[in-house]
């Protein structure tokens, strides 16, 4: 009979340990300084709690607690120094620019090329997007296909290094997105470019 | 008529986000990582794909990194398991949908275009809460049962 209490209160020791399982969201500052923000509804209560600082932790349990305060970045890197460390590098953007009517690179990109084609080759799994955009010289039409063949310039360079072509994604803008804004028929250096984004 | 092709070319552009497959990639996989897909318990490795009901589980020693398809950042730690409920993205207006639940373990997110476009596209579950994201770094302990 003894033995049967002991056994009855283990159980309900161990429904209870098992039953509060406890949950907890901290908010980081963003890479480029700027904090978000996350709105943690509780499951179990109506309560809601929105983190909007560096910091901020809100926990969460089944019983329906549900605090904030702010914790010391040195805690972060205690609890979760190695989620973090896993984290993938950030998408990275790199313009190219080209030679007036042309799909070949000026000077100063081609003498860049290199280090940006070694950079996209030793990220893991590479995935590219490659936009081609033109100047306003030229019709709408043949801006639409000098900025689809300048993208493919710069495909064929990565094919060339190892990169997948369905890694690969190509399209072009033509004159849409001028990155200085001319009048039309003006041929404009700095508008002449392969946005190149890598992820 | 102009309006009808116009909406056509929209439902195109929308089915090849969808039609893309994969919601995201492993670029980073540390010891032991798995995916079950349906069946199937599937190695992770890097340049894997992830698509949606994928379940993702990190061993003792195991811890991944993913991209996906709204450059939303994912990194998992040790001992842990997220499901990929549902991703929608549409690169050209940026509408989307991204829900995962983190059933345990320890997950960290950088979010991406779907969170920037629109309040509250992008939810975390845990056991006991529910994460509305509206940007963007931020880190969750779920201590769930294995």
């Amino acid at each position: 009979m003894r033995t049967a209490g002991r056994i009855a209160g283990l159980l309900i020791v161990g429904l209870l340990a098992g039953c509060a399982t406890r949950d907890r969201v901290v908010l980081l500052p963003g890479g480029d300084g700027k904090v978000g923000k996350v709105m943690v509804q509780s499951r179990s209560s109506d309560r809601q709690v929105l983190l909007d600082t560096a910091y901020g932790e809100a926990q969460t349990s089944s019983q329906g607690g549900n605090q904030a305060a702010v914790i010391e970045p040195a805690a972060v890197q205690r609890d979760f120094g190695e989620v973090l460390a896993a984290m993938p590098q950030r998408p990275m953007m790199v313009l190219l620019n080209f030679e007036g009517d042309s799909t070949a690179l000026d000077a100063g990109s081609r003498a860049r090329l290199p280090e940006v084609l070694a950079s996209i080759a030793s990220r893991p799994a590479p995935e590219v997007v490659l936009v081609g955009h033109t100047d306003r010289a030229g019709t709408p039409q043949y801006n639409d296909k000098l900025g689809m063949d300048r993208a493919v310039v710069v495909r064929d360079a990565l094919v060339a290094i190892g990169l997948k072509p369905r890694d690969i994604s190509v399209t072009s803008r033509g004159e849409r997105e001028p990155l200085v804004t001319t009048p039309d028929d003006v041929s404009e250096p700095q508008n002449r470019r392969v946005e190149v984004i890598v992820r | 008529m102009r309006k009808s092709a116009l909406f056509l070319a929209a439902a195109i552009l929308a089915f090849n986000a969808q039609a893309g497959g994969a919601a995201g990639v492993f670029k980073v996989v540390t010891g032991n990582v798995s995916v079950q897909r349906g069946e199937q318990r599937l190695p992770a490795s890097v340049g894997m794909q992830v698509q949606v009901a994928d379940v993702i589980r990190t061993g003792k020693d195991g811890s991944a990194g993913l991209v996906f398809q709204d450059n939303s950042l994912l990194s998992l730690g040790p001992a842990s398991r997220l499901v990929v409920d549902h991703f929608s993205f549409d690169s050209t207006t940026h509408d989307g949908q991204f829900e995962t639940t983190l059933a345990r373990g320890k997950l960290a997110v950088v979010s991406g275009k779907i969170a920037k476009h629109q309040l509250d596209a992008m939810k975390v579950y845990t056991p006991t809460s529910i994460l509305g994201i509206r940007g963007t770094e931020f880190v969750v302990e779920a201590e769930g049962k294995e």
